[in-house]
């Protein structure tokens, strides 16, 4: 049996059945939506946090005016710590060139209108063990009674690592990689719901196309193809409609800014073509499973 | 054969018969008889609670779920309320049965006007069915019934809903289907309808067969005018018959 005869049979039953179909359309859009916005960010922040973690290392601040023996002094201090791979001084110039490096135009106007070098000398520490890295920051600076970070040494400004945060993007990520989990679960839910009510309709509105396929012999799977075929048109329209409006939202809104934003920008994310190809096979399956679903309750051939 | 409703509403009493290859056989008896099941038992819409059909040699409780399609490929059905698709025209409703069985194109655009033409519409080809009448009507349906020229048709009150002048011209086609070799099956309580034609009848009552009669009429010959039902005559067993000498119907 010809596939152009079942797509015609199910373009003819979706005009009968326009608002319920219009109406499940417009859900699978919305979940469509959620998904392709909610897997970008996701990857995004994953890829990011990832990349901090393993990162990790420990700056040590030094004020302004150290005396070179009080500097000599915290570098034997931090290599007399087990858990420290590399001590690495990063002088005032240093910082200021690497903070260039990474933003030229800010660090440049910022030091012209500051008149000096804002950045502090540090030295950067390589934990052997990122895991362990809150000892180095206990040692080089205890707490006090109140909770308090304070450097032991003289000369320390503040020592600090980026794990603070690394939890801090990890929890926000996972706050927001729930959400719009349930979010996203709930939509779908909507999706296969309404996808499901829509078939039903068409089956009643088709009952006597049914009653004489049936009557002549025509097989199971030719009455049935006809539904799952209308809606698969159904979730494909709804995350067509989807994709366009993501395509423009990021020709529009999201590539002026990535330039900015590494978040934006993050490598880690799928190509565009990719999600758009992941989320139109996602509808179209999810509305082959509605209907396939519907057609072996209220269909029995 | 018995056929028991899942509501234990007995529609079919051991009731037993054979109709040969060919013929032409009126079932005839009040509403509620056992006509329609003994048509839907046919078609394998049902299965025999007790007993069993035999098609062509072969019994239906012995075709597969899967091979149903085929099975009904090879019966044609004709019915009171014609079961035509109304947003579709005279031809397109009979290309439906063709196409859903996945007939190539060429034969349709062969077989359907040919069809048309022995029913007597090929002047309605474009007609919806509203724009038709009753009998005509019908005629679609008998013309989607038989454009594969099916060996068996089945027709349950196809006269139902027709005045007496339509319905004659009705079965006039019917009796043309049947001396093409076809065997016809009419499930009907039209009386004119069966003492004109002088078929053999088969009358059910309450799920059994009470008379099986060669060229026969509505009522027993010897029966009143006046329509009850020959209650006395259905002795347990007594009339149930099995006729002999046929081969069976051979679809």
């Amino acid at each position: 049996m010809s596939f152009g005869f079942f797509l015609q049979e199910a373009l003819r039953s979706l005009a009968r059945t326009r608002a319920p179909a219009l109406a499940a359309a417009l859900t699978v859009l919305l979940t469509t939506l959620v998904l392709g916005v909610f897997i970008p960010v996701v990857q995004a922040t994953t890829g990011t946090a990832n990349e901090v973690r393993g990162r990790i290392v420990v700056d040590v601040y030094l004020e302004d005016g150290i005396s070179p023996a009080d500097r000599e002094q915290v570098r034997r201090a931090i290599e007399r710590i087990g858990n420290v791979k590399s001590v690495t001084y990063i002088s005032k110039d240093e910082a200021l060139r690497i903070a260039e490096r990474r933003n030229p135009e800010a660090f440049r106007e910022g030091v012209k209108l500051l008149g000096r070098n804002p950045l502090p000398a540090s030295f950067r520490i390589v934990p052997r063990d990122p895991g362990r890295v809150v000892e180095i920051i206990d040692r080089l600076a205890p707490r006090d009674q109140r909770g308090v970070r304070r450097p032991d040494l003289p000369g320390i400004q503040e020592v600090r690592n980026r794990e603070d945060d690394t939890e801090r993007i990890l929890t926000a990520t996972s706050v927001v990689k729930a959400a719009t989990g349930v979010l996203a679960a709930l939509l779908a839910f909507a999706a296969v719901a309404l996808i499901a009510n829509t078939i039903r309709l068409s089956i009643f509105a088709r009952r006597r196309e049914v009653e004489v396929m049936r009557l002549v012999g025509a097989t199971n799977w030719s009455i049935r193809w006809p539904f799952v075929i209308e809606g698969v048109i159904v979730g494909l329209v709804g995350a067509l409609g989807a994709v366009a409006l993501l395509y423009v939202t990021k020709q529009a809104v999201l590539d002026p800014l990535a330039d900015r934003f590494a978040l934006i920008a993050a490598p880690q994310t799928m190509p565009f073509p990719a999600l758009a190809a992941l989320l139109l096979l996602a509808a179209a399956a999810v509305s082959a499973a509605g209907s396939a679903l519907t057609l072996r309750r209220f269909l029995r051939v | 054969m018995t056929h028991v409703y899942e509501r234990g509403v007995v529609a079919l009493d051991r009731v037993s018969f054979q109709i040969g290859r060919g013929e032409f056989v009126f079932l005839v008896g009040p509403t509620g008889c056992g006509k329609s099941t003994c048509i839907r038992l046919l078609l394998k819409e049902i299965e025999p609670t007790e007993g069993e059909v035999v098609l062509a040699g072969r019994r239906l409780c012995e075709i597969p779920r899967s091979r149903i399609p085929q099975l009904r490929r090879n019966i044609g059905c004709v019915f009171q309320d014609f079961k035509l698709l109304p947003d579709r025209t005279v031809y397109e409703n009979v290309a439906y049965a063709l196409r859903v069985i996945g007939e190539p194109r060429s034969e349709i655009r062969r077989k359907v006007p040919d069809i048309l033409r022995l029913v007597g519409l090929a002047t309605k080809l474009h007609n919806y069915p509203h724009e038709l009448s009753g009998g005509e009507q019908q005629r679609v349906s008998i013309a989607r019934a038989f454009v594969n020229h099916p060996p068996l048709l089945l027709a349950d009150e196809p006269t139902g809903n027709l005045d007496p002048e339509t319905s004659l011209g009705i079965m006039q086609l019917i009796h043309r289907i049947n001396r093409t070799g076809t065997t016809v099956i009419v499930a009907t309580h039209d009386h004119e309808m069966v003492d004109r034609m002088r078929r053999r009848v088969i009358e059910l009552s309450e799920g059994r067969v009470v008379r099986d009669e060669r060229a026969g009429r509505y009522k027993p010959a010897a029966a009143p005018a006046h329509p009850t039902v020959p209650h006395g005559t259905s002795g347990p067993g007594a009339m149930i018959p099995r006729l002999q000498g046929e081969s069976g119907e051979r679809a």
